[in-house]
């Protein structure tokens, strides 16, 4: 939230609180859609595809390319994480 | 008046989401008849909903009333095979569904769960309809859908054709779990002190993973193992606690108060069970399953 939010600015904690319940609701929502749909396929794993694809049966098709582009990232750095030297300076 | 179209509406919505339980093509179309708006699949389909738009119309009350009867029955039957595989499922689902969400900015749809979250309260307005209705993916416009108010409720909301049986379903199942009382909140995120701070003055990598490791991460994920449930938990919990460094939504968590930190951190306990379970697919999909194993536990619990 800070990266929306001027550098001086504050976040309130109801404000926090709301969010992260917004955010909750939200995957449980496109959860239950993925899930309904492995439901009907007799399948009891739910992988990636079917939460990209929960998205854009949803409406949410905008976000199906830059998922998929992060999904391709978050892969890689999975392999990348462990042996790389550099420290994030953000941690 | 009021109350006999409010009726009308809220028997009509459980026929149309039995039939999206038996078939995800055919809920569509029978969101079409449900409020008078023109079918335009092709005409086998439309012969299905014919029958449905005829009852609609009609506006008896005994028409209604064995409708609805009928609806109740398989109502039921689909409801109950729905929720439990979803209880079930959730597990597994939420455990792949997390990283993604968390690494794009989804702050703008977030009025989208808002209006699911609060849509018996009727305090949201309905959204723009988009382009897209059917699953063949035409470019026909979309009008929005009413969807069914609360009792209480004295006027409904306009909310995205597609996502119309996704909230439905969403408020049962958030009323299911009220009524058992399993809207847990909040774990303790580490059980040690010492070993919380130790491990946070460690370096990690651009992944959050930590440094000053010469081992792969599937070694690195049996030594956790081997080690004590604490350390091992304590260890994946504070590497997720970081991997959501750059996120946007969560880095307030983390910069936050101890009590947000305190949500976001409640994985170590929990997550140790589902690393085990998961620990062939490796570093990454072990994270995946803890992520996942928070959301779906505290509120199982």
């Amino acid at each position: 939230m800070r990266r929306a939010v001027t550098e001086n600015g504050k976040i309130a904690r109801d404000a926090r609180e709301s969010i992260q319940e917004c955010v909750s609701e939200f995957i449980s929502f496109i959860t239950s859609e993925a899930s309904d749909k492995c439901v009907k396929e007799r399948r009891k794993t739910i992988n990636d595809d079917d939460i990209i694809w929960s998205l854009g049966t949803l409406g949410f098709e905008e976000y199906v390319e830059p998922l998929k582009i992060y999904l391709n990232n978050y892969q890689e750095g999975d392999i990348k994480g462990s042996k790389s030297s550099d420290q994030n300076g953000k941690k | 008046m009021c109350l006999l179209r409010e009726m009308e509406d809220h028997y009509v919505h459980p026929k149309s989401k039995s039939n999206h339980g038996s078939l995800s093509g055919n809920g569509y179309e029978m969101k079409n008849p449900g409020h008078e708006v023109c079918d335009r699949d092709s005409s086998s389909e439309s012969d299905r909903s014919h029958p449905e738009a005829s009852a609609v119309s009609e506006s008896s009350l005994d028409e209604h009333t064995s409708t609805q009867s009928d609806n109740d029955e398989d109502h039921g039957k689909d409801n109950q095979d729905t929720l439990k595989p979803v209880l079930s499922l959730g597990k597994e689902g939420s455990a792949f569904l997390a990283p993604k969400i968390d690494y794009n900015p989804s702050f703008a749809y977030i009025p989208y769960t808002a209006d699911a979250y609060y849509g018996g309260v009727g305090v949201l307005t309905g959204y723009a309809p988009h382009t897209i209705v059917h699953p063949q993916q035409n470019d026909t416009t979309n009008s929005p859908v009413m969807l069914p108010a609360e009792p209480a409720e004295e006027e409904p909301i306009y909310v995205n054709a597609k996502q119309y049986h996704a909230i439905l379903r969403r408020r049962q199942t958030r009323a299911k779990l009220e009524a058992q009382n399993k809207m847990v909140k909040g774990r303790k995120p580490y059980l040690h002190e010492s070993r919380h701070r130790h491990a946070m003055k460690r370096a990690r990598g651009s992944g959050g993973r930590f440094l000053n490791t010469k081992q792969q991460p599937q070694e690195q994920n049996q030594q956790y193992q081997a080690s004590s449930g604490s350390m091992c938990s304590k260890t994946i919990g504070n590497s997720v606690i970081s991997q959501s460094g750059p996120i946007c939504t969560p880095s307030s968590d983390a910069a936050g108060a101890s009590a947000a930190s305190q949500d976001r951190g409640c994985l170590p306990s929990v997550g140790f069970r589902p690393t085990a379970n998961f620990s062939e697919q490796g570093g990454g999909g072990s994270k995946l399953v803890v992520n996942g194993m928070q959301q779906r536990v505290s509120t199982i619990r």
